[in-house]
């Protein structure tokens, strides 16, 4: 039975970079393979970050462009699905940068200091993470989105977006504060 | 709140329109025809590249051509002004007319007026 689901993941892994080598000659049923394959996971990761479906659909397309038309850059050290959401993830920050939706102001004044500890569960289901995320300010869900989701590090979060660390750090703790608060009026509402 | 967040994140999927994989082969096959377009102009700015080297290369050969004759036509000129000069032939003829005194001869009187 190992043996058996050994066997099944290895063919997996060689379908893949079978797939990969169609595709890098620019085989378009490859192409169109790999887009099927994970379409759906990349528009739904361009969805966290913009609020529009049609606009997060115009990102994922430009970041399959680039995919098809990079793919002799990555390396097959890493995973290919992570290549692609890192790909995807810039794309939605670019597209945020050019409409100057990045634009954070800060009055220090309501800068928080510490976070408070908080391990309430809210029994959130997959339907409720991009309504919530829509009711937040774009600086606010895309740090949230950076950090909480895809682990960045606030060094690497100041980087992408062109903030300082503290900025990211305070983007942070105001985002998870609101999201308590959307989060508390949910559960009320139920 | 973070993992719960972070758990059903990564289980999102959203449908895309039928028309997006046409959108995007159509982008494709666009940038494949920019990328043909763009290797013409290459081959066209090598070709003429080509071109001027060759005219510059006739070019000068000519001009080289050009000195060797006029360099030449310098030298034939000069040996040319050599003969001219007169002094030579009036020595000879002088020379001659002492030859024709001894042997008790006249020049020929075409010499004489010269």
């Amino acid at each position: 039975m190992h043996l058996k689901y050994k066997s099944i993941i290895g063919s997996l892994v060689l379908n893949t970079e079978q797939l990969l080598e169609n595709c890098l000659a620019g085989d378009r049923k490859a192409q169109q393979t790999l887009y099927e394959q994970y379409a759906s996971v990349m528009l739904g990761i361009c969805r966290r970050y913009i609020s529009q479906l049609q606009d997060a659909e115009d990102v994922m397309m430009e970041g399959f462009l680039k995919i098809f038309l990079n793919l002799n850059q990555f390396d097959h050290r890493g995973s290919f699905e992570g290549w692609m959401k890192r790909i995807m993830i810039n794309e939605a920050l670019m597209w945020l940068r050019k409409r100057k939706l990045l634009l954070i102001e800060l009055d220090e004044k309501i800068l928080p200091l510490e976070e408070t500890q908080d391990n309430r569960h809210w029994e959130l289901t997959e339907s409720d993470i991009i309504p919530i995320l829509d009711q937040l300010p774009e600086g606010y869900r895309t740090v949230f989105n950076l950090y909480v989701i895809e682990e960045y590090k606030h060094r690497e979060i100041a980087e992408l977006m062109g903030i300082s660390i503290n900025t990211s750090k305070s983007q942070l703790i105001l985002a998870k504060k609101r999201m308590k608060h959307l989060l508390e009026q949910k559960k009320q509402s139920h | 709140m973070e993992q719960e967040f972070r758990d059903q994140s990564k289980s999102i999927r959203l449908t895309p329109s039928p028309s997006s994989w046409e959108t995007i082969r159509r982008r494709l096959d666009e940038k494949n025809q920019i990328k043909k377009i763009k290797l013409n102009p290459i081959l066209a700015i090598a070709a003429s590249l080509t071109g001027i080297l060759l005219l510059a290369s006739l070019l000068f050969m000519n001009n080289n051509r050009e000195a060797t004759w006029s360099n030449t036509s310098m030298t034939n000129t000069t040996e040319f002004e050599d003969h001219t000069d007169h002094t030579d032939i009036y020595w000879q003829i002088s020379q001659l007319n002492q030859a024709y005194t001894r042997l008790d001869m006249n020049l020929p009187s075409n010499m004489k007026n010269l």
